[in-house]
């Protein structure tokens, strides 16, 4: 059986190693770290183009994938609303407390409230730990991504991927 | 039969037809755009999702929102826009269309064609049931008329317009049980993918519809696995509770008005089927004839809308609104954003597509 | 499918804003319609799918282009056969029937 993204929808571990936009496990600090999941090479810049601090590189050769300098990334989340494939995480790791912050672009109804406890999903959708929602920024007109922040154990970190508010969705843990 | 004068004639009122008028007009040229559908935008309006591209063009604006865009633009230089207008043919004389119930032949001095696409359709016991329906259908009921068309759906395809439309009917509330594809991996971009895969979605490789049943409509799926010689394997069938069969196995162009007048035309797979060839200014094999859009190759929207605007250059250049020189100017940005969005491991093969097009014009002039 | 099909609120479009409704009349049923929206669109929305039956094996056929090209929505809409419903507007008090074969 093939895996990796090109066959199943879901990236290989290797495939997440290789890619430019994703930092080093040990460069992710408390403030906030983008995690740009853009594996393949599709003519795209607006990561790039609406960065505040240049942490994002793509170049005049837009189909190049995306680079982060963690160094230069402040954790923001401006990319997060703004990426067209909604590939875009921030991650935040708050040692202090054992948990793990995590913004997600989300575009389901309904949207979460601040409080709630959520499924956070995997990559396959499937359950993995119950999250606690931080913070909601809601779409503001129809153009930008409703940026849901949440948190949970440490231990998840790189496997939670999303959330689930989806009733008929429950089933799949 | 009545006649009617006009300087520039654009057909289809989608992407690439407004880019087109837009150029055109800006150029000084007096443009009417003729329409069958009762909207402006064309496929755009069922596009809800964020566009790819250059962030200083368009990118990460949602389809309905670039259409509204382009129509404000349009209106406000004067371009005229004739709705509920079918254009059956173009001949010798003019373009032959039927308007308000009336036949109409419009002397048009250019015409560019950006007539857009059809969607392709597969067969397997049951797809002609209701419930089962092409991909802008269901599109359309969602995103425009805003009625779900099902409960339980199954996609057919995994190109971007099958993970794109899975996508859409989970925000509109629907329940997607699986994208079935029958090559052995998905065809659309890896983030569509991960989108639906995130929402616990299933996209099965190398599987087919074996049947939809249901008595006056579609009560459930049955899919099958197919083995490296392209057989049903037995055994591996799996059952859906589905209600409604999404398909999305490509487009075509539509290209009957190009055939009509005479263009020459060259088979490109990658583009989806016969394609009129053209020169880098959009201008097909027969002069004053212009083509842009998906009719010249099925490819993304973004690809559609810099045709059309080198389409509308061109044809207003032609007219003798601006200089060759100026022509060539203006379109300089748009062969060059064309150049960039036909790049990539998706899209590079589509440069080539488009060398080839250029190739076959040249030698069509001798 | 018999509770409505509406799209009331989504996370992209907003909440649907109110239309005017209207009557039709589906085989003398009368069904309620947004005005100005297709005639399937509205059938579809009141868990109606049959909109055409074939005539030599009897099959059902409803919306499949949507976009009035495939002619698998075509009804008798006021006594007319052959109206692409999927490209038809409602008008209020409008009798729509199935049409079975060429009708």
């Amino acid at each position: 059986m093939h895996d990796g993204i090109l066959y199943t929808g879901v990236p290989n571990r290797q495939e997440l190693k290789n890619a430019p936009g994703i930092p080093a496990a040990d460069s992710i600090g408390a403030g906030g770290t983008a995690f740009i999941e853009c594996l393949q090479t599709i003519a795209c810049n607006p990561c790039e183009a609406n960065c505040p601090t240049g942490a994002i590189s793509i170049g005049a050769q837009i189909s190049n994938r995306p680079v982060l300098d963690a160094k230069k990334c402040v954790g923001c989340g401006t990319c997060v609303s703004k990426c067209p494939g909604l590939a875009i995480t921030v991650i935040a790791r708050k040692r202090d407390d054992a948990t793990t912050v995590l913004s997600l672009p989300y575009e389901y109804f309904p949207l979460p409230s601040a409080g709630d406890t959520v499924a956070a999903v995997d990559r396959e959708g499937r359950f993995v730990c119950d999250a606690n929602v931080l913070n909601v920024k809601p779409m503001s007109a129809h153009q930008s991504t409703s940026v849901v922040k949440i948190e949970f154990p440490e231990e998840y970190t790189f496997k939670v991927k999303s959330i689930n508010t989806f009733h008929w969705r429950s089933n799949n843990g | 039969m009545k006649e009617l004068e006009r300087e520039i004639l654009i057909i289809g009122a989608g992407p690439a037809g407004i880019s087109a008028a837009i150029e055109a007009a800006k150029a000084g040229a007096k443009v009417t755009v003729a329409d069958e559908h009762d909207t402006i935008g064309g496929q755009l309006y069922k596009q809800i999702h964020k566009f790819f591209g250059a962030a200083d063009n368009h990118a990460g604006m949602r389809g309905f929102e670039i259409a509204r865009k382009l129509e404000q633009e349009a209106k406000e230089l004067g371009v005229e826009f004739w709705l509920n207008t079918v254009a059956y043919g173009i001949f010798k004389e003019g373009v032959g269309i039927v308007r308000d119930g009336d036949n109409f032949i419009v002397k048009a001095k250019k015409v560019i064609v950006a007539a857009g696409g059809i969607e392709n359709t597969t067969a397997f016991p049951g797809s002609t049931l209701p419930g089962v329906m092409l991909a802008g259908a269901a599109q359309t009921m969602t995103n425009i008329h805003r009625v779900l068309p099902g409960k339980r759906m199954v996609v057919v395809g995994s190109g971007n317009v099958g993970l794109i439309v899975a996508y859409q009917m989970l925000q509109a509330g629907a329940e997607v049980l699986a994208v079935v594809e029958r090559d052995d991996h998905i065809g659309g971009y890896g983030v569509h993918a991960e989108k639906i895969r995130t929402a616990g979605v299933p996209i099965l490789t190398d599987t087919i519809i074996k049947c939809a049943s249901g008595k006056t409509s579609v009560e459930g799926v049955t899919t099958v696995k197919l083995g490296a010689d392209g057989a049903e394997i037995a055994g591996s069938e799996q059952e859906f509770n589905a209600d409604t069969v999404i398909m999305a196995v490509g487009m075509a162009p539509l290209t009957e008005l190009l055939w009509n007048i005479g263009c020459r035309f060259e088979f490109i797979g990658e583009l989806g089927g016969y394609v009129p060839v053209h020169n880098e200014f959009m201008q097909t094999s027969v002069d004053g004839i212009y083509a842009a859009g998906d009719i010249t190759g099925v490819e993304e929207a973004s690809v559609a809308m810099e045709e059309g605007c080198i389409a509308g250059i061109a044809a207003a250049s032609a007219c003798g609104h601006i200089s060759a020189e100026e022509c060539s100017a203006r379109c300089a940005s748009h062969i060059d954003a064309l150049a960039v969005l036909e790049s990539g491991e998706y899209d590079g093969e589509r440069s080539a597509a488009r060398a080839k097009k250029l190739e076959l014009y040249k030698a069509s002039e001798k | 499918m018999s509770q409505s099909m509406r799209i009331t609120d989504h996370p992209i479009l907003g909440a649907d804003e109110p239309k005017k409704k209207v009557t039709i009349y589906y085989e003398g049923t009368p069904i309620e319609a947004n005005e100005g929206e297709p005639i399937a669109i509205a059938l579809a929305n009141a868990g109606i799918r049959t909109l055409y039956v074939t005539e030599k094996m009897n099959k059902p056929r409803g919306i499949f282009c949507g976009q009035g090209r495939c002619g698998s929505c075509r009804m008798i809409v006021d006594g007319v056969p052959d109206v692409k419903t999927c490209s038809t507007p409602v008008k209020d008090g409008m009798r729509v029937q199935v049409q079975h074969g060429l009708a």
